[in-house]
């Protein structure tokens, strides 16, 4: 059945400002912003929900939202840049290749090009690609309202399964990048699924640090998704391997440590005993790196 | 591809599916048509009480169907008459249609079916074969029996006695969906007295019978048209019966025509699936290795209807034993009713799952007896000669062991084996190294016999038709449906080579009833073999008339052909020409199920797959396949070596990937392709295929057919890769990660 999706409301405003306005004027009416619609949308085209959310289409925000930038900060990643655009953004890529090995894993081709980076983090599924990469990079989502601008960390962005701290007049303007890995000598990014592209995770790992030649971690953070209802840092695992080499003794207990930390669930995709077992096994698998530069 | 660099014709509208200009069903020009859609059952098994139509709603706007507007019988025609078009009153499994609307646009068609609520009483439901079978729920028959097949040979419960080893072992495969790239869809316009059926389908004689049935009409007054079909796999052989039935009632409702295109979920929630399978294998041995004695079950979990459940498990049991050579076998093959949506015709037909079944099994026997698989299939293989279980000898130059050594020396079988042995010694958990990965290989043997089995390919009578025309072209005229595999292509090729045309002046289309005689469903890998047969002798009989009127010279090239057919045509002469399906063999008249010379031919192929192991999470990545097949003649190497990348793909998917969920009404949970995850272009591996053919054996003058033999292979070839990788035996598919990495996973089913 082809359907033609005529009763949909829809507003596009003309710029950010009007954007911002247009949702202090009607903050109670449940206006959802629409950027690349790749995950927004597939309720109604899929299984058949009727069009009853109002959209806030923000396409013509794209010449005030959509860039990839170095800034004397770090890197700044407007809202409306999409997943292809930050695979296309060569200096990001070289300095954190993990942002690259995500993209590349991010669904397909076409996908990549539609979704956005702040929708794929606004979408706050704990399943999402890109979260545990910019939770490792200790990211930030610069965010406005009618009134200014605020700073959240990312970390602190998600506030329960599909929640976020936005409020409903609120837009993410961008993402924000710290230079703070720049030193780092080994990184990680393994997105564990039924198949090799175009794929939902099961779990997924992103993990930066440096290691020195007597094998002592500094500087590491370890993030996570499909392990809990948000995608989330093994904060007590970075610490207990802070300024340690990863030895035996190290080993068992930042196992013990993402066992007490780490929530997965079991559903038709995969068991909580599988996901634990597998983001045990890699998170292990980066620690237990030699020196060097290793990025993978 | 070497074997496909040859000088072959184009695939027949290839430009036009590469512009987009090949019409589909949903591209027909919407004259007036409507919209059609259907009420679903939420719950698996109980009463409709009667629909709930909201008075919010404006119902002058559409037009519904129910039960009570069905002219004739209220019946998707199949073999057994049990499945209702619509509901009668018993609800007997998840998405069954209750009700049909059609609306002139779709937006108004989804407020409409959104405004239908059933009112039903739920029964309890079952979804379990085994439990079914005890009766307690009752859904066919008396005992939910759709089928038993019982073939025996010798005494197999007495020999096993005397066997130095037996091994038993369980097996399970799963349901698959088939994914065709376009969702069913049919369109109905009423036509004289009758109706016209355009749309996506394999079988369109199926759907003239299927709807002159369900409109209480006469066949004659029923035209179907197969469209450019995007896609079949066995998915389009009885669906589109149910579907062009209800397009056409809502046509005859409303009194114009409609058109019913499933979105994607609908479609995988609503329509069949490969039959999950449960396979006990008991087989007994000489210490030596020789197969003495075989005990097999086969239990197909049918669904709710029976629809194609029977010939499915009749081809299962005939190729339960594989290539192999057993005087003692016995052999119980059940079809079973539960809740479930029914299951039905996929690409391999029942093949997939015994060979799963026995593949891995022969490796878990080799294992008992502590010799090489490899040596242990050689030695039991069949020759040219041998007894199968059901009383048939293998056809002379049907030679399993040939299609076995050419797999190990085109993939290095041994060599390689060796290697991943000694590698996957050294790379022992290193920690440091980051080497993480363990790869295996292993090998697996299949067979596919060709057509319908005896008894049905007799009782359909095929027929062909070849016209020429006044230019000296001409047509070939059959009811086969090209949905992708290029059945055109292939035919016309046939018939040029047959009649001694050019390419270029052979004319075929996609089959309307109105036009083509019933050469029987395209299904089966009947098309080039028994189809393409009847061309051949269709195109003897025209040349033979050529040769005789138009006093051709002994030799003639084909330019010369085409006039003397052409002056033919314009002398006044018909020039129709006919052929119909007649075996001579009466042996198979009374046996339905398991007639004793089962299949006219044999295919044979064997694959051998390398997989690679992530230790850390149990992933599995495909990164070799060699598929090596034995079809006869090879029509098209293009086409055909498509269709084994297809086939080894599907077989992949089927193996590792496609992990079918169930909700608890026992629906498919996982109904789009975002959750059901077939494989992506970046899971498919190097894939080499080969083709025996080139030998100078009567076996290979001829076609045997090769739709379905690629998929039957990948299944137990990486079952047996992942038991090398791991030491430990898949008994089930698909292989999960989890299987891999969690060590208190079930090995036995």
């Amino acid at each position: 059945m082809s359907r033609t999706f005529a009763d949909a409301k829809v507003h596009t405003p003309a710029n950010l400002e009007e954007a911002l306005d247009f949702l202090a004027n009607h903050a109670n009416e449940g206006w959802k912003p629409l950027a690349g619609g790749t995950d927004a949308l597939v309720p109604i085209y899929r299984d058949g929900a009727e069009p009853t959310t109002p959209w806030l289409n923000l396409q013509k925000l794209r010449p005030e939202l959509r860039f990839v930038r170095r800034t004397s900060n770090g890197f700044e990643i407007g809202a409306l840049a999409t997943i292809s655009d930050l695979m296309a953004n060569r200096d990001l890529c070289e300095t954190y290749p993990i942002v690259r090995q995500c993209c590349q894993h991010f669904a397909s081709p076409a996908i990549r090009h539609r979704a956005t980076v702040a929708g794929n983090l606004a979408n706050a599924s704990p399943a999402s690609d890109i979260a545990p990469v910019l939770l490792a990079l200790e990211a930030e989502i610069e965010s406005a309202n009618h009134a200014g601008r605020r700073f959240v960390t990312l970390d602190a962005f998600w506030t329960g399964y599909k929640a976020t701290v936005l409020a409903p007049d609120e837009l993410i303007v961008s993402v924000r990048i710290p230079h703070r890995d720049l030193a780092a000598n080994a990184s990680m990014f393994r997105k564990v699924a039924p198949r090799a592209s175009n794929s939902i995770a099961l779990l997924n790992c992103a993990a930066i640090g440096t290691r020195d030649s007597a094998g002592t971690w500094t500087n590491v953070r370890i993030a996570l998704g499909c392990m809990g209802p948000v995608p989330m840092r093994a904060r007590k695992v970075e610490s207990a391997v802070e300024d340690h080499r990863f030895d035996d003794t190290c080993r068992e207990e930042a196992k013990a440590l993402l066992q007490s930390t780490l929530r997965p669930i079991t559903d038709y995709r995969a068991t909580a005993e599988y996901r634990m077992l597998a983001a045990t096994n890699l998170v292990s698998a980066f620690l237990d790196r030699t020196a060097g530069n290793w990025h993978s | 591809m070497t074997q496909a660099d040859r000088n072959e014709p184009r695939r027949r509208n290839a430009s036009k599916l590469f512009y987009g200009t090949e019409p589909f069903v949903d591209d027909l020009p919407a004259q007036g048509d409507w919209h059609g859609g259907t009420v679903r059952s939420r719950i698996a098994h109980g009463r409709l009480i009667r629909l709930k139509f909201s008075p919010e709603f404006d119902w002058s706007q559409v037009v519904v169907v129910t039960a009570a507007d069905i002219p004739g019988k209220n019946l998707v025609v199949c073999h057994e008459e049990d499945q209702p078009s619509l509901c009668d009153g018993t609800i007997r499994h998840y998405g069954e249609p209750l009700a049909l609307i059609a609306a002139p646009d779709g937006e108004l068609l989804h407020k409409a079916l959104r405004a239908v609520e059933p009112v039903v009483e739920p029964l309890p439901a079952v979804f379990d074969p085994f439990e079914s079978l005890k009766g307690e729920t009752r859904i066919f028959g008396k005992d939910n029996l759709f089928l038993e097949i019982p073939i025996s040979k010798g005494h197999a419960a007495k020999q096993f006695a005397s066997c130095d080893v037996v091994v038993e072992t369980n097996h399970f495969t799963p349901a698959q969906e088939h994914a065709y790239l376009e969702t069913q869809g049919m369109r109905a316009t009423l036509e004289g007295n009758g109706v016209r059926i355009e749309g996506s389908m394999q079988c369109p004689y199926y759907l003239v019978a299927g709807v002159a049935r369900l409109l209480g009409i006469p066949e004659t007054d029923v035209r179907v048209s197969a469209m450019q079909t995007g896609g079949g796999f066995g998915g389009k052989e009885d669906f589109p019966t149910m579907l062009a039935g209800h397009a056409a009632l809502l046509a005859r409702k409303c009194g114009r025509p409609v058109r019913m295109i499933y979105s994607r979920s609908e479609d995988m929630a609503a329509t069949t699936k490969r039959h999950p399978a449960w396979i006990r294998r008991k087989t007994g041995l000489s210490r030596a290795g020789q197969f003495l004695a075989m005990e097999l079950d086969v239990v197909l979990d049918g669904g709710a209807y029976a629809t194609l459940s029977p010939f499915v498990l009749s081809r299962a049991a005939l190729h339960a034993v594989g290539p192999y050579r057993c005087d003692h076998v016995s052999i119980c093959a059940r079809a079973v009713a539960t809740n479930h949506p029914p299951n039905g015709g996929f690409r391999g037909f029942g093949c997939p799952q015994v060979h799963f079944a026995t593949e891995t099994h022969i490796e878990a026997c080799a294992e008992k007896l502590g010799v090489d698989p490899v040596e242990l299939r050689r030695m039991n293989l069949m020759k040219p000669g041998d007894a199968m279980p059901f009383g048939q000898l293998l056809g002379p130059g049907t030679y399993p062991g040939v299609v076995l050594d050419e797999a190990l020396h085109r993939s290095r079988f041994e060599e390689r084996r060796a290697e991943i042995e000694a590698k996957n010694r050294t790379s022992e958990r290193r920690t440091d190294s980051g080497d993480f990965e363990k790869r295996g290989i292993g090998l697996a043997m299949f067979m596919h016999g060709t057509g319908l089995n005896a008894y049905w390919e007799k009782s359909v009578r095929s027929r062909v038709r070849l016209a020429a025309t006044a230019e000296g072209q001409v047509c070939v005229l059959t009811a086969q449906a090209e949905f992708g595999q290029g059945t055109l292509t292939a035919l016309a090729k046939i018939a040029a080579e047959s009649i001694g045309l050019a390419d270029s002046d052979i004319l075929i289309d996609h089959p309307d009833t109105a036009l083509v005689p019933d050469s029987g469903p395209t299904v089966a890998s009947r098309t080039v073999s028994i189809v393409g047969s009847l061309i051949h002798e269709a195109a003897s009989r025209l040349r033979q008339h050529i040769e005789e009127r138009a006093g051709l010279a002994a030799i003639y090239d084909p330019r010369r052909l085409k006039a003397a057919i052409a002056s033919c045509v314009s002398g006044g002469d018909s020039m129709v020409f006919e052929a119909e399906y007649s075996p001579t063999d009466d042996t198979d008249d009374a046996n339905t199920w398991a007639p004793p010379n089962a299949y006219p031919a044999y295919a044979l192929g064997c694959c051998v797959a390398e997989v690679k192991i992530d230790t850390l999470t149990g992933e599995i990545g495909v990164v070799d396949v060699h598929m090596i097949c034995d079809a006869g003649a090879v029509v098209c190497h293009r086409l055909a070596t498509n269709q084994v990348f297809g086939g080894a793909v599907q077989g992949i998917g089927w193996a590792l990937t496609e992990k079918l969920a169930w909700n608890e009404s026992g629906g498919m949970r996982n109904a789009s392709l975002s959750d059901y995850a077939i494989p992506s272009a970046a899971d498919v591996p190097e894939i080499h295929a080969h083709f025996l053919d080139d030998q100078h054996s009567e076996r290979y003058r001829y076609p045997i057919g090769l739709g379905e033999l690629p998929m039957e292979g990948p299944g137990p070839a990486i079952a047996n890769a992942v038991a090398m990788a791991t030491g430990r035996r898949p008994r089930r598919l698909p292989i999960s990660p989890e299987w891999i990495v969690c060590s208190q996973g079930p090995e036995e089913s």
